[in-house]
């Protein structure tokens, strides 16, 4: 088990705390949704995590103090908001960059790397696309070529910082269902910040809520799924619909803070 | 998919036969050109350690031995570390347009070697003399301003390039003005920056050498992190890079290797932009590939130039900085055209 359990968990940038104390634990295993509005600190929490960012507190880690994921010399998969495309790298190269920490650094990748590298790039039907440059890949091909990274390098935690704000809404529903199918297979716990309170409602099992750097919340996903609670959250009137399927629906409504402006 | 990361064979064995080339030439042409095939027959005689039976005069033997051998050396030497340079600025600074005469690490060699000169210091360190420690502390200073002025700008192309050449006309500027207050070093000064390749034989081969080959082999030990650079830091640490380590490394051994270049050759632009990108565009962008390939054409494009540089006017000299320029800013701009937005 991989649990993640942070006590009094800080982060501060030149005297303004961008996470306040938080506490909260992490079940392994768990698609876990991080959610708040812009600037309450989400990617921040990520990147203390992974142990990109220094911070106060304690953080355990399967019950060990920890600075972070990967002091501790776990696999851990990072796809940042911005995400960086190589020029000239080709969907092969890319994802054989997942095996940089198994391969030798003096002879270089070895058959089992390739092995693992055709594995993964098969299970994201990339295969026919080895060869392609990254840079020619649609927004959604470029998400399955990170996850078939991410498997390739055997991650034990896949950090994806806001991963579908650039997608059509097909896409986004695709790619969630889809990172839901792989961590049931391959078992890794999923960390997302993400605003998508809806596409995630069905698949994540676990939510982490944080506002202005602070935790308003923190357990099952569906705790959060209330008008009152997400209204305070965003500080916005919310309706809220269940379709015939019984899932739920939210909307920031387009009556809320009229007055104001 | 196979053989990701590796040099293609052919290429390999094609920037091996330039290289080749490029030393037939600049051995066999001159103001007293040598015929080639009895150019190539000396040569194997000599590795064959026959150095008796040759059809060459003793004058022929004498202008290849100590004349041009040594000059196609240092000119390969010059050309490889330029490349391999630029290929570790570019890949540090994230950067296709980052090179030793952009970032402004060559004019900082030359305010640092000219400051030692003029003020007659004479100190050593390890195997470095005060003017080439003058230089290689000169480069790192230029490149850690251009990196701390782009970095508060945002760190852009463009801001590394702007601050890079606000680094180099500043530092440009305080060396023309160290050189006025100093008119006996003046000539000292200019041999230095100007060049030597013209005077130079075997001992500054020997000089350049080692420090070619360690600062290769540690830029080219990090050729992976390189690699990993190429997504974010973030990344690149989660994927098992050391970025830090890398910057930190892969700039200094690439300021140094500038340093010794431009104390040699003098201040050489185009050269770390043209090759490196070159072999990007036709071979591949894994810094596996370039920065090996990198040396080699860099060499063999260098040494080049300076054996046009030597027969076009003969027997005068152009300055070999004009050869590069002519021929590479061309040769780049064609394949800027052919790249289609690649770079």
């Amino acid at each position: 088990m991989m649990d993640i359990k942070a006590k009094d968990l800080s982060v501060r940038f030149d005297d303004k705390f961008v996470l306040n104390k938080l506490s909260f634990t992490i079940p392994s295993g768990a698609f876990v949704a991080i959610i708040g509005p812009n600037g309450s600190g989400k990617s921040t929490l990520l990147k203390s995590l992974a142990g990109f960012v220094n911070f106060d507190g304690d953080l355990f880690f399967n019950s060990q103090r920890s600075r972070g994921i990967l002091e501790d010399n776990v696999a851990l998969a990072y796809v940042p908001q911005n995400l960086a495309i190589p020029v000239g790298m080709t969907v092969g190269e890319y994802v054989m960059l997942g095996r940089t920490s198994h391969s030798n650094w003096f002879f270089g990748e070895k058959k089992q790397d390739y092995i693992a590298v055709e594995k993964a790039l098969r299970r994201l039907n990339l295969s026919s696309m080895s060869n392609q440059l990254v840079t020619t890949l649609s927004g959604g091909e470029m998400q399955r070529a990170t996850l078939a990274r991410a498997l390739a390098q055997e991650a034990q935690f896949l950090l994806l910082d806001e991963p579908t704000a650039a997608m059509d809404f097909a896409r986004v529903i695709e790619s969630v269902k889809l990172l839901d199918k792989l961590k049931s297979q391959y078992k890794f716990t999923v960390l997302m910040a993400t605003h998508d309170i809806n596409s995630l409602s069905r698949y994540a099992d676990f939510a982490l809520v944080l506002k202005e750097g602070c935790k308003l919340y923190s357990g099952e996903f569906s705790g959060i799924l209330n008008e009152d609670f997400l209204g305070k959250l965003y500080d916005t009137k919310i309706d809220f619909f269940k379709n015939e399927a019984g899932i739920p629906m939210i909307f920031a409504s387009p009556d809320s803070r009229l007055e104001e402006t | 998919m196979d053989n990701i990361f590796k040099i293609p064979k052919l290429a390999l064995f094609f920037s091996l036969l330039l290289l080749v080339f490029s030393g037939v030439f600049s051995i066999c042409l001159g103001a007293a050109n040598i015929p080639v095939f009895t150019t190539f027959e000396f040569i194997f005689q000599m590795i064959l350690g026959d150095w008796e039976s040759s059809n060459l005069t003793d004058i022929q033997k004498t202008i290849i031995l100590e004349w041009r051998l040594p000059r196609f050396f240092l000119g390969a030497l010059v050309g490889a570390s330029l490349s391999v340079a630029g290929s570790g600025f570019q890949g540090v600074f994230r950067n296709p347009l980052a090179d030793p005469f952009l970032l402004g690490s060559a004019a900082g060699a030359g305010l640092g070697a000219t400051l030692v000169i003029v003020s007659d210091l004479e100190v050593s360190f390890f195997v470095f003399g005060s003017v080439q420690l003058g230089a290689f502390l000169g480069a790192l200073v230029a490149v850690l301003a251009a990196a701390i002025v782009s970095s508060s700008a945002g760190r852009t192309t463009a801001s590394l390039l702007l601050s890079g050449v606000a680094v180099a006309a500043f530092l440009t500027a305080c060396q023309t003005y160290v050189m006025q207050r100093n008119f006996v070093s003046i000539q000292e000064i200019y041999g230095w920056l100007i060049g030597r390749l013209l005077t130079s034989g075997w001992t500054e081969v020997g000089i350049m050498f080692p420090y070619f080959l360690v600062c290769f082999a540690v830029i080219y030990f990090y050729a992976r992190e390189l690699d990993l650079l190429r997504l974010s830091e973030d990344e690149s640490k989660a994927l098992g890079g050391h970025p830090l380590q890398t910057k930190i490394f892969v700039i200094s051994c690439a300021s140094l290797m500038t340093a010794v270049a431009v104390s040699v050759s003098g201040l050489i632009a185009f050269v770390g932009l043209v090759v490196p990108h070159v072999i990007r565009l036709a071979v591949g962008s894994s810094y596996r590939i370039i920065i090996p390939l990198s040396a080699i054409v860099g060499g063999a494009f260098l040494s080049s130039a300076d054996t046009f540089a030597r027969v076009i006017v003969a027997p005068a000299e152009l300055p070999i900085g004009v050869i590069t320029a002519f021929i590479g800013a061309p040769f780049f701009a064609i394949i800027l055209r052919l790249s289609k937005g690649t770079i």
